[in-house]
Order: C-alpha cells, then structure tokens, then sequence
C-alpha cells in the first residue's frame, strides 16, 4: 500500500519534525549573525565544533545535557500521560537542596550516603510533584500555572534554607551564598581530565528504565493511552486519578534526581539559583517537545540543546558572536515546538467531537 | 448532456483509487453512484468537486472541458455538494449559513432583513421549509440536511451532488429527503446521489452506477435491475439473510431498574428507564439518535455514575460504580463514537486492541506487556476483520472510518464474556465487512452471551434483535419481539407516534 519513500518516511517520521526545528532554528541563528555583521557560516560551524566536535566540547556539553535529560524526561513522563506539569524545575530544586543536606549528614561509607542521597532526593521531588497535583486536583485549578507558581516556591523555600539554615560556615567567600560542602560522597568525573561525571551514566539508565516503563509495561500503557486520548482512556477503565498521581510521582521522582545529580556531580553544595539560572528545565521541557515524548528522542534533543549553548560560549570566545545568539535559536525552536504543540492540541479537540 | 467524466484515474501513493471511471450526466437526472466503501465513489466526486486533481483523464461541464482545482471553483460552474458531515455554522441562523459568502449588504453591513427575505423566497421556489431566522444548532438533523441543500441551490448549482445523505437521517426524514431530490429533478437539476442503501437508490434514481475497487463495474437504467443484482454486483456476491438460530435463553445477564438522570435543566434524560438482556439474546434498542440511547449506554457502561436507579450486570450490583468494575462482571462496550471514545488516534493498531485487557493474564505478566503477543492477535485480528492497513504498528489515525470501526468492533466482540454493549458496531463498515461483523454477533450470542444492540440502522436492529425496546425522549415506549413488527410502524414508534398495528 506504500512506496518505498513513504515506508521510510512512516518509519522514520519521529525524526522529520526535530531535525526540521533544528535546522530553521540554526537558519534564523545564521540569518540574525548575517544581519548583525558576523559571518554566518563561520558562526554555525564554530557552533557546531565548539558543541559537539571536540573532546573538551563533548565533555561540556554531555554535563550540561546530564540536568536536562533528567528535565525533560520528567516532562515527557507528564505531558505524555497527557498532563501539563511545569513543575521540573521546582523539583529539581528541591531534589538538589535535599541533596545537599542529605549528603553532607547522613553517615555511612560514601557510596552508601551516595545511594541514600539520590534515593532521598527522588522522594523529595516525587512529593513535591505529587504536592502541586493534589493541590491542582483539590481545587480544580490548571496543573500548568499550580506547577509554575511551585516552582517559585521552590526556588524561594530553597533560597530560605540556603541563607539562614544551612549557609556554609565555613565558606572562604563570604559573598556567595551557598551550602556546605560535600565531602566524599560525591558523583565523579567519569575520566579526570573532564567534567562529565557519573551523573550522566545515571541519565542514560534513566532514560532506559523510563523508555522500558512507558513502552513496555502495563502502567505505561495506561500513561500513553490517558495523554494520547483521555476519553479512550476512561472508556477502557482506566482509573485517571490514580494514573495521574502515579505518572507525576515518578515525574518528579526524575526531576528530583536530577537536581541531586547536579549537586553531587558538578558544585558539590547548593548554591543559590545554581538550578533556574542555567535553564536546565526550560531546555529540558524543550527537549521533551521536540522528541515528542518520545524518550530516545528527549534523550537526542536534551544532547543537541545542551550542545548548541556550550557552542555558543566557544563562538563567543573565539568569534565574539554573543552568546545570546543560541539562546535566539533555542527561542525559535521552542517557539515551533510549541506552536507545533498547540496546533496538536486544536487538532486533538477537533477530532475528539467528530459526529 | 450536463457533466461527463472520461477515463479518469488517481492514484495515492500506489492505491490505484479510481482507474479509468467515465460517468456522464443528463440534465434533470438523477444518476445514483453505488459501491461498498473504498470502492471509489467517494473519490471520483471529491474530484468532480474540485478537491482532488486527477492524474488523468477529462472533465466536461456543460459541452466546456474544465479543470479546476477548488471547491469554489467547482461551485462557480454550477456544482454543489451536500457533504456528509454538514459543513454549517451551528451558532448562526439558517438564513446567515446559506447567503454566507454571498450575503447581500447594506453600507457594508450584513442586511440581516434583505437576507432572510431571499432565503425565503428560495425556500418558496423549491418547496423546501425552513425558517430562516432560526439557529441551526436547534435545528433536527433533517432541517440541517436541508439548510445544506439550500446553500447549494442558493449558489445557483445545476448538478448537485449528495454523499451518503440518509446516513444521519431517521426513516422518516429519509422519505423526505428522497422526495426533494425527486422535486429537485424535476425542477431541472441534475443529481449525483452516492450511496449504499440499496432501496433508496432504487426509490429514485434514474441510472446507477456501480463501482467496485475503483472501477465502473456496470451502468443501469433503473427499470432494468433490480437490488439483488445491484448488490452482486457491488460485493460480487450475494447478501445472505441472517438466521438467528434458538437458542436457550437463560439468566438475566443485564438488569437495569428505574434508571433516572437529570441534566442540569431539570428535564430528564432518562426517565425511569427498566430493561433486561438475557444470556443468548439481543437485545435491539430502536429510537432516533438523541432520545436517550447514549445516555442509558453511559450509565450502564460505568462512563456515568450518578444516576438513581439499580443495574446488576451478571447478578452483581455495579450501580454508579466504575468502568473497570462493569468490565470485570463481565462487560465489553463497542463505543457510539469511535475517535471519542473508542481509540486513541495517534496510538498503534495493536495498542488500541489492547484496551480493556491492558492487565489481562492472557497480555501482561508481572505488569509487563507480552507485546509480540499482543502483536499476532492484533495481526490475527486485521487478517479475519479485513482491517485495510499496513500492519499492527500503523496508528489508527491513518485507517479509514471503516476499517477503525472494524478493529474497535473487533477488540469488543473477540472476547469470552457474558455481556456486550454494541453501539454502531457496523457504523461506515463495508457490506462484506459488516455481515462478518453481524455473524460475530450472532455466534456470540449463540455461545451465550447477551447484547445490547444500539443502532440508527432500524434494519440491523430488525436483523440482529431477539427483542426490541423503543426509547422515545428518555423513556422505553414500546417493546416487541422479533417479527412482531415492521420497519415502518417501528418507524413511527420511534417518533412518538403510535404503531398501526395491534
């Protein structure tokens, strides 16, 4: 019934939208360089190699993909089953403040307080996720604003604590307002000479145990069904309360994690803002869109976006291109992903009313 | 001659849809154009209206070899279509949706007065009544049907095309509406009718032609065939009337006592509804859509539960509890709509047969899906169904209306249980793929399994039932058993009125 072209096209249609975005993305990134006076190809290719071409470069960019993997398969879990949670950021947050008061006083041998940390951490965003959904359920407010006004929350709850509770006494810079120090029980680097450390082995065994979850068992059947149609959902008996908790639980759950990672494998103490001010979320929830929640392509995209910003410091340095440059480009893509969002979402009520 | 189509051909991808159709047209001659689905007739006037380009072959209109590429450029040589699913503004009146895009004004301002005075004056030339001023949305089913005829006549069309207009319509309003084509011919207009209801085409058409898998297989002048042979010819075969064998009936499998809702307007939607389904029966539910069949089946299925009144299904209580706990007594639910309720678009063949048995023994173990399991059932499934897709992975999205029923009607059938729902269970599905779908019923039945049948086809409810219910307005009116009673007084019963007989 198909040709050859539209067999390859249905098998590898998850991938036609992504590298679509990616490229018009980089086009109007050239384009704004080209209006500004830099040289737009000269531009992308130094993105590209100081992303992804080099060794220094991978390094970098593998860190900063590792926060935002976690992000974005946290969103891909939400928004898959078809709820709107924000809310990764906010349980990242508390993820990494929890991290960095577990770490530094629960006793034990290192990799113990490790696993506890990390264990600790997850349950921490698990409820702060299940929090904002309960709170959503209790007075039948949008889970899209509850989660981004608990993402405030968050960041001021751990801002408190950072400052008054759990400020480092022994801090050589005064100034900077910070939690102690973790000692020991730390994530390192995976080769010393890098800062990618062991983290981002976590994100990668994330991202399959998510993949196997979503696309393997019955509980992940029940998540894609409620986020592909709800009706269908209820119609074949399952429980959406229950569905929804639970997916958001584990949502946060990643989140949760992936801040902890963050603590434990690059600053080794919560230092304020060290969550909201690189944006690992906001790339993270990008990332879920443009992979379509589908987790391997999270995994791709959360890879490209961390990729591009850390280009975008290179071409900074070497070019001058200011790298507020990428961020344009990141804007545009998560302006199509999103409009690609919203049409889906005409799309899917249209198609929900069919006489 | 008004209209000739010559040799055309189009194709999708390599779907050859229509090879090499020529059809023409007299003035004030209604050509009806049958076929199964997927035969081709949607296709051939999808091109006729501009909204497909054919690869090959030639239009003439009016003696003038055209090509055009829109509707709208369609509807400036003369052609109309009155569409299946009505394309109306269901929030404006009747008079704002036929001027639309062609309204008169007044210091560029709609000319609410002038436009109703015209739409009048249409509905007076033709005989056809509809009050201008009224607001669509209120409008029955029938008078949306013919708002929609009258926007193609006030675009002054002269050949008219109707896709499958009696889909949506009660028996009733079917003769009305055959009534107005007949009148409508006889004015001068030239009709396209496409359809699969076999005594409609013989009630009125002049000609017919018939497709079968994208080729004319025959053109007949009416008074020369007869529905028998139009039926072989379609299928390429006969249709087999269907026999329900004795069965013994035993225990009440659904019983559902004093069923009461309100809607927020304080009318009730059902009003102390009371009825049983045996094991071994179906059990038909007739009445014109909207008299609180969707309702019943809501609550009964657990898609509602606040309700007053008892349903114990299998002798277990299960009023106002759950979808999952109605599932577990023992229930399966073929849904009204298929993309509401019935599928998740995006989803897989497979994934959405899965539905309902997501945490069956027989497909998951330790909470893991046997996917490869899953898989060769839903193969097996497309295989015996005629499901037309590209396999189990292809998402449901890109199935035909049909061929999705088919696979929904299936996943609800193919189950060892005591009690199913059906509604619609053959809704847009092939004549061969439909009696396939109605022996499933039967032989589900005849294992013991009690139906509740919900159909707007009062001939697959008069075929399949053992029993019939009539609802009319949130109440049972009548209930008969096979044989006791005809199309027409059932007909009448369904509208409120009294039956002749008895």
């Amino acid at each position: 019934m198909k040709t050859k072209i539209s067999k390859f096209l249905s098998n590898y249609k998850g991938l036609i939208s992504p590298l679509t975005t990616i490229a018009i993305g980089l086009f109007v990134g050239g384009l704004i360089m080209f209006v500004t006076g830099y040289n737009p190809i000269e531009g992308i290719l130094g993105l590209i190699r100081g992303g992804f071409l080099t060794k220094y470069a991978i390094a970098a960019t593998l860190t900063r993909a590792t926060p935002v993997i976690f992000a974005g398969l946290s969103a891909a879990i939400a928004w898959g089953s078809g709820y709107s949670s924000m809310g990764a950021q906010g349980q990242m947050i508390i993820g990494a403040i929890t991290a960095a008061y577990v770490a530094v006083v629960a006793p034990g041998p290192d990799w113990f307080v490790v696993i506890i940390t990390l264990l600790a951490a997850m349950l921490a965003g698990g409820i702060y996720s299940l929090l904002s959904a309960y709170v959503s359920a209790k007075y039948n407010a949008y889970l899209l604003i509850i989660t981004l006004m608990f993402n405030y929350v968050a960041d001021y709850f751990a801002s408190y604590l950072t400052n008054y509770v759990l400020l480092d006494p022994f801090g050589v810079d005064k100034l900077a307002i910070q939690t102690q120090k973790i000692e020991g029980a730390i994530l390192p680097r995976i080769i010393a000479k890098y800062t990618v450390h062991y983290g981002f082995i976590i994100a990668l065994i994330c991202v399959v145990l998510v993949y196997i979850l979503i696309n393997k068992t019955s509980f992940g059947y029940k998540m894609r069904m409620s986020g592909l149609n709800s009706n269908f959902a209820q119609y074949g008996g399952i429980k959406a309360k229950k569905t929804m908790y639970i997916s958001l639980f584990i949502s946060g759950c990643i989140a949760g994690l992936g801040g902890a990672c963050e603590v434990l494998g690059t600053k080794y103490r919560y230092i304020d803002t060290m969550i909201t001010s690189p944006g690992y979320s906001w790339s993270g929830i990008t990332a879920s869109l443009m992979g379509n929640y589908n987790i391997i392509g999270v995994l791709f995209s959360s890879i490209f976006l961390a990729g591009i910003t850390v280009g975008g410091s290179s071409i900074e340095l070497l070019l001058g291109i200011p790298s507020e440059l990428t961020q344009i480009i990141q804007g545009v893509i998560t302006i199509l992903v999103t409009a690609k969002l919203v049409i889906g979402f005409k799309k899917t009520s249209k198609g929900g009313k069919r006489k | 001659m008004i209209l000739q189509m010559n040799n055309i051909v189009k194709t999708y991808g390599n779907v050859l849809a229509n090879n090499n159709v020529s059809l023409y047209l007299n003035q004030g001659e209604i050509l009806s154009i049958v076929g199964e689905n997927g035969a081709g007739k949607s296709t051939i006037m999808k091109i006729l209206y501009g909204l497909e380009k054919p690869d090959e072959g030639e239009i003439i209109v009016k003696g003038k070899k055209v090509s055009f590429h829109s509707s709208a450029a369609a509807m400036k040589l003369g052609i109309g279509m009155v569409q299946q699913h009505f394309m109306l503004f269901d929030s404006l009146t009747v008079a704002e949706n036929i001027v639309y895009n062609r309204e008169k004004s007044k210091f560029g301002f709609y000319d609410k007065l002038e436009n109703e005075k015209a739409v009048q004056q249409l509905c007076q030339q033709y005989g056809l009544f509809v009050d201008p001023k009224a607001i669509v949305s209120d409008l029955p089913v029938g008078m949306q049907q013919r708002v929609e005829i009258l926007k193609t006549l006030y675009q002054n069309s002269d050949i008219i095309i109707f896709d499958e207009p009696s889909a949506v319509l009660t028996p009733l309003e079917v003769e009305e509406l055959l009534a107005t084509i007949k009148k409508l011919a006889q004015s001068g207009k030239s009709i396209i009718l496409i359809t699969h209801k076999l005594n409609e085409v013989m009630s009125v058409a002049d000609r017919i032609v018939v497709m079968r898998a994208g080729e004319v297989v025959a053109t007949l002048n009416k008074n020369d065939t007869n529905q028998q042979e139009l039926s072989m010819l379609m299928i390429g075969r006969r249709i087999v009337e269907l026999e329900l064998p004795e069965v013994n009936v035993t225990d009440e499998v659904l019983k559902v006592s004093n069923l009461t809702v309100g809607n927020i307007y304080g009318k009730k939607s059902l009003d102390n509804v009371s009825l049983s389904v045996c094991k071994g029966e179906i059990v038909g539910i007739a009445g014109v859509s909207g008299n609180g069949q969707s309702d019943l089946i809501k609550c009964i299925s657990g898609l509602n539960q606040n309700y007053q009144g008892t349903i114990l299904i299998n002798g277990k209580d299960v009023s106002n509890k759950s979808v999952n706990a109605i599932r577990k007594a023992g229930e399966t639910h073929i849904p009204e709509d298929r993309y509401y309720w019935g599928s998740a678009k995006g989803a897989t063949l497979s994934d959405n047969y899965l539905m309902g048995q997501h945490e069956s023994d027989e497909y998951t173990k330790y909470g893991f899906l046997k996917k490869s399991k899953i898989d060769e059932k839903t193969r097996e499934i497309i295989k015996q169904y005629q499901v037309k897709s590209s396999g189990e992975n292809q998402t449901i999205s890109e199935l035909s209306g049909g061929n999705a029923q088919k696979l929904i009607t299936a996943r609800e059938i193919e189950r060892d249980n005591d009690f199913t729902i059906a509604c619609e269970p053959t809704r847009g599905i092939d004549i061969g793929a439909m009696e396939f779908v109605q022996r499933r019923l039967i032989e589900k039945r005849n294992k013991g399994c009690g139906i509740l049948l919900v159909s707007s086809e009062l001939t697959e409810i008069l075929n399949l039932s053992d029993r019939i219910y009539v609802m009319f307005e949130g109440r049972i009116t009548a209930q008969y058993k096979r044989g006791e009673i005809d199309a027409y007084n059932i007909g009448l019963m369904m509208l409120g009125g009294k039956s002749n007989e008895n």
